[in-house]
C-alpha cells in the first residue's frame, strides 16, 4: 500500500481567463479522512473532479490509488467513490435502476452491501429519483459510492443543505465504511462540525492553492487559535462559515 | 463491451417516450398524406424521405445537448468507462434508432399502400425506394452535423436550430466548392458527389469524437463552446471564400482557347473586321452558367473581353443580330460579376478601324428590330390568358390585330410585318397568308401544316415552318425563293448583322454533320464540316462566314467557304 492515496504536484486548471487551481500541490495519506475546506470558487470541486479524471488539468499529474486519473480514469473511478456535488440522472429512473445501472460497470459490486447501506440509511429504492428529497438524493449517491467497497472515497459536499438526521444517518454509513474497509476520505464541506467529527486532517484551498494542511489540532494551532477549529479556519481571509447543527 | 451495452440500453430507455411518439406521428403523417394524395406513389415517398431525415436530425441533434444541458453529461463522465464508449454507445444508439425509425416508416407506408392504396401503387413505391438510398449519404451529412451541433449548445431545439444553419452552410460552401473544382477542370459524377458527401460525414463524426473525448469534461465551459463554433464557422467561411474565390478568378480568367468553351451568337461589323462573340464554359451540372461577349479583330486575330458576364443586345422579335455599323454601334448587356442575373450597365462598341471604342449609356434602353418594317408599330395587351398584338401602320392610322394564346399573336413568330408598308404575312389555320392593309385583302401564298415563321435576319424573308417540309418566302410579296425542304433537314437562317438572305441545311439530329451554306440571293452554296454542339455559325459582312469547325477551331472562310484563318485555336 502506498502512503499517499493521492498525490498531486502543480495541478492547473483554467476554464478561459479563470484560474480555478494555481499549481496545487496535496498529499492525501492512505487511510486517511482529509477534508477540504475552503471558499465559495476555491477549486474544491474541480481538484476531485481533475483526481477521478473527470477533468483533464491544464498542467501538473497527479496520482490516485497509484494511477494517473488524467490517462487512467476509468481504472480510478472504477476503484474509487465518488459522490459529485451535483447528481442529474434520467427523470423515468428510480434507484433501484440507477443502483442495477450502476452495478454493470463495477466488478466489485456487491449486493449485500447495497442491501446494507440502504437499509443503513433508510432508503427506499422504488421511488423515482426525480421525486426524492435532497437528502434522499444525497443517500442515494453514497449508496452508489460505497456498494463498490472503494479505496478511495470522494465526497463533495455530502452533507450540504441535508436536515440533522440524514447528517447523521450519511456520518454513520460512512464512519461504518472506514470501520470496514481500508480505504481513504476526501471529503469537501463547509460543515465545520462534520469535518472536526469526520476528519482527522484538514487542507485548506484560496485561490487554487493550498495555503494550510496538516492534522486538524496543528491546523488549528498554526492558526493561534488553540484547537477551536471554528476560529483556526476564520484567522484567514476565509469565507467559510461555521454551520449551527441544532 | 458489458458497459457499452449498458448505456445503450440506457440511451434507448431515455428515448423510449420520443421514439413511441416519432413512429405515431410518422403513421399519422403518412396517413395524411394518403388522404390527401390518395392513390399516388410519389406523395408517400417524398413524405418517407422528409419524416425519416426529420426524425434523423432530431434525434442528432438530441444526443449530446440534452444531457449536456440537463447536467447528465456530467454523471455520466463519473462512471468508470472512457470517454468513446460514452460517445460511441450514443451514436450506436443514433445509427439504431435512425435505423428502426427508417424501417417502420418505409413498413408503415407499405402497409397504407396495402390498405387504401391503389392497384400498383404500391408496387411503385417498392420500386422506387431503392432509389431513396442514393440519399443516405446526405442523410449522413446532416446527422453529423447535428451530432457535431449537439455538442456545441444546450438542448435538443436549439442543437436542431443549429443543424439547420449547418446545413445550409455546408450546402452554401458546396455550390462554390463544386463550381471552382468544375471551373479547375474536375468533371463531378453523382457518384462522387455522394462519396463526398459520405467522406464529410465520416469527418463531421470523427470530428464529434475528437471534440467529445477531449472536450466533452468541458463542455460546460462557453467560451470551449464559442472557440469551437467559431473554429468551423471559419473553416467553413474560409473553405467557402476560397471556393468562391477561386469562381470570381476563373470567370476573370475565362479564355476563347478554353477547349470547353461553347460559342452561342455573334455579330459582325458592317466592315466585317471585327465580330462579337458570346460564348460560355460548358462544365458539367451547370445548368444556367453566365455567358461573355468577346470582340475578334479577325485581320490580327487578337480578342477583347467586351463583358466577361454579358449578352449582345439582339433584334426584340427574331433574336438575331442587329446592325453594327458607325450610326447603330453594338450594344451588349454587361452583368454584374458576382450576380450574373442582374444588369450593371449597357455599352455600345464602336468599331473604327483596328480599334474598338467602348461606352456606357444610360438611356436609349429600346429594344430595336430589324426584322419588323420600319412602318408598323406593334403594341401587345394580354387579357385573361389571350393576348392580343395590335400591328398599326404609324402613317396611315390604319390596325390589324392578331389575336389569341400560341403563336398566332407572336409577333415575328406568327406574323411579320415585312419591308413593303401594310404588307403581313401571317400563319393562319396551318397557312401562310399575306394581309394587305392597303386595300384590305388577303392571300394565301403557301399553305400545309404551317407551325411557325422565322425571319431572315433582315426581315425580308421568313423560313416557313410546316409538318412535313421547310420553305423560304420573301417577306414582300410571299414569293417562293427556294423549292421545299424536306422533314428530314434543319433549315435555319444564317444570322448576319448585314443585308443577307443565306441559309444551312443539315441533317436532322446530326451534331457533327456536312452543312450546306446557301445564298438564296446568288444562289451560291459549299459545304463546311460543322460542329452544332456551338450555336455559332455567323456571316462576316462581304467577307465571308465565321464558325466553329469539327476539331472546335473558330474559323473564318470566304464567301465561297474556302478557310481564311482560324481565329480561335482551341
Amino acid at each position: 500500500m502506498n502512503e499517499f492515496a493521492v498525490q498531486a504536484r502543480g495541478l492547473r486548471v483554467r476554464f478561459g481567463r479563470k484560474r480555478v487551481l494555481e499549481g496545487l500541490d496535496l498529499d492525501v495519506p492512505s487511510g486517511s479522512v482529509t477534508a477540504l475546506v475552503g471558499p465559495n470558487g476555491a477549486g474544491k470541486s474541480t481538484l476531485l473532479r481533475v483526481l477521478v479524471g473527470a477533468l483533464v488539468p491544464d498542467g501538473g499529474r497527479a496520482n490516485v490509488l497509484g494511477l494517473n486519473p488524467a490517462r487512467e480514469g476509468p481504472r480510478v473511478r472504477a476503484r474509487a467513490g465518488y459522490v459529485p456535488d451535483r447528481f442529474e440522472v434520467p427523470r423515468w429512473m428510480r434507484g433501484r435502476d440507477w443502483l442495477r445501472f450502476l452495478a454493470r460497470f463495477y466488478p466489485s459490486w456487491s449486493r449485500d452491501e447495497e442491501q446494507r447501506l440502504l437499509g443503513l440509511l433508510q432508503l427506499d429504492p422504488a421511488g423515482k429519483i426525480d421525486d426524492l428529497s435532497k437528502g434522499a438524493r444525497a443517500k442515494l449517491a453514497l449508496v452508489a459510492a460505497l456498494a463498490h467497497r472503494p479505496q478511495l472515497l470522494l465526497l463533495d459536499e455530502p452533507f450540504s443543505g441535508l436536515d440533522v438526521s440524514a447528517r447523521e444517518a450519511i456520518a454513520t454509513a460512512i464512519f461504518g465504511h472506514l470501520g470496514e474497509e481500508a480505504s481513504t476520505v476526501l471529503l469537501v464541506s463547509h460543515s465545520i462540525s462534520d469535518v472536526e467529527r469526520l476528519a482527522d486532517r484538514i487542507t485548506v484551498l484560496e485561490c487554487g492553492r493550498i495555503v494550510r494542511a496538516g492534522d486538524v489540532e496543528s491546523v488549528a494551532r498554526s492558526a493561534g487559535g488553540g484547537i477551536d477549529l471554528q476560529s483556526a479556519l476564520r484567522a484567514p481571509s476565509s469565507s467559510i462559515q461555521p454551520e449551527k447543527v441544532a | 463491451m458489458r458497459s457499452f451495452f449498458a448505456l445503450l440500453r440506457l440511451e434507448a430507455r431515455d428515448s423510449l417516450f420520443s421514439l413511441a411518439a416519432a413512429a405515431a406521428v410518422s403513421a399519422a403523417l403518412l396517413g395524411a398524406i394518403h388522404a390527401w394524395f390518395p392513390m399516388r406513389a410519389e406523395p408517400a415517398l417524398v413524405g418517407v424521405a422528409i419524416l425519416m431525415t426529420a426524425w434523423a436530425a432530431y434525434f442528432a441533434a438530441d444526443s449530446f445537448a440534452t444531457d449536456c444541458s440537463s447536467g447528465r453529461m456530467g454523471t455520466k463522465a463519473c462512471l468508470p468507462v472512457a470517454a468513446t464508449t460514452l460517445w460511441a454507445a450514443k451514436i450506436a444508439f443514433l445509427a439504431a434508432a435512425v435505423a428502426a425509425l427508417a424501417a417502420w416508416t418505409v413498413g408503415a407506408e407499405l402497409a397504407l399502400q396495402a390498405i387504401v392504396g391503389s392497384p400498383g401503387s404500391r408496387e411503385e413505391f417498392a420500386d422506387k425506394l431503392p432509389d431513396m438510398l442514393v440519399g443516405l449519404p446526405l442523410l449522413a451529412v446532416v446527422v453529423a452535423a447535428a451530432v457535431l451541433s449537439s455538442m456545441l449548445v444546450d438542448g435538443a431545439l436549439v442543437a436542431t436550430l443549429l443543424t439547420a444553419l449547418a446545413v445550409a452552410a455546408i450546402g452554401g460552401a458546396a455550390i462554390p466548392i463544386g463550381r471552382a473544382l468544375e471551373l479547375g477542370g474536375f468533371t463531378w459524377h453523382i457518384d462522387q458527389k455522394l462519396a463526398c458527401a459520405a467522406v464529410l460525414a465520416a469527418l463531421l463524426v470523427g470530428c464529434s469524437a475528437v471534440v467529445f473525448v477531449a472536450g466533452q469534461r468541458r463542455m460546460g465551459s462557453g467560451i470551449v463552446r464559442v472557440k469551437l463554433a467559431l473554429v468551423l464557422a471559419l473553416a467553413m467561411v474560409a473553405i467557402g471564400g476560397i471556393a468562391g474565390g477561386s469562381v470570381i478568378y476563373w470567370r476573370f480568367s475565362a479564355s476563347l482557347s478554353d477547349p470547353r468553351m461553347r460559342f452561342l451568337g455573334a455579330t459582325a461589323s458592317g466592315d466585317g473586321r471585327w465580330i462579337a462573340l458570346e460564348a460560355y464554359r460548358d462544365l458539367s451540372g451547370n445548368d444556367d452558367p453566365p455567358m461573355g461577349v468577346w470582340a475578334v479583330d479577325v485581320e490580327s486575330g487578337e480578342d477583347r473581353s467586351i463583358a466577361l458576364i454579358g449578352q449582345r443586345m439582339v433584334d426584340r422579335y427574331a433574336f438575331t443580330s442587329l446592325t453594327w455599323n458607325d450610326a447603330h454601334p453594338l450594344r451588349v448587356i454587361r452583368c454584374k460579376l458576382l450576380d450574373p442575373r442582374q444588369q450593371a450597365e449597357i455599352l455600345t462598341v464602336h468599331a473604327c478601324g483596328a480599334q474598338l471604342r467602348l461606352e456606357s449609356i444610360s438611356e436609349g434602353r429600346s429594344w430595336p428590330t430589324r426584322v419588323v418594317g420600319d412602318w408598323a408599330d406593334i403594341s401587345t395587351r394580354h387579357s385573361k390568358g389571350q393576348r392580343e398584338t395590335t400591328v398599326r401602320w404609324k402613317d396611315r392610322g390604319l390596325e390589324l390585330r392578331f389575336c389569341g394564346a400560341g403563336i398566332e399573336s407572336a409577333p415575328g413568330r406568327g406574323f411579320l410585318p415585312g419591308p413593303v408598308p401594310g404588307r403581313i404575312l401571317a400563319v393562319e389555320s396551318g397557312r401562310v397568308v399575306l394581309h394587305d392593309m392597303q386595300d384590305g385583302s388577303t392571300r394565301t401564298v403557301f399553305e400545309g401544316g404551317v407551325r411557325s415563321l422565322h425571319p431572315s435576319p433582315d426581315g425580308s424573308a421568313v423560313l416557313v415552318r410546316a409538318d412535313q417540309a421547310s420553305v423560304a418566302l420573301s417577306s414582300a410579296d410571299g414569293a417562293l425563293l427556294h423549292e421545299k425542304w424536306s422533314g428530314r433537314q434543319n433549315v435555319h437562317w444564317v444570322d448576319s448583322s448585314v443585308p443577307a438572305r443565306v441559309v444551312e441545311v443539315s441533317p436532322v439530329g446530326v451534331i457533327l454533320s456536312e452543312t450546306v451554306v446557301l445564298d438564296l440571293d446568288t444562289g451560291r452554296e459549299f459545304e463546311i464540316e460543322r460542329d452544332h454542339g456551338h450555336g455559332l455559325l455567323h456571316r462576316l459582312g462581304n467577307r465571308g462566314y465565321v464558325f466553329v469547325e469539327r476539331g472546335g477551331d473558330v474559323v473564318w472562310v470566304d464567301l465561297e467557304g474556302k478557310l481564311v484563318k482560324v481565329l480561335v485555336d482551341r
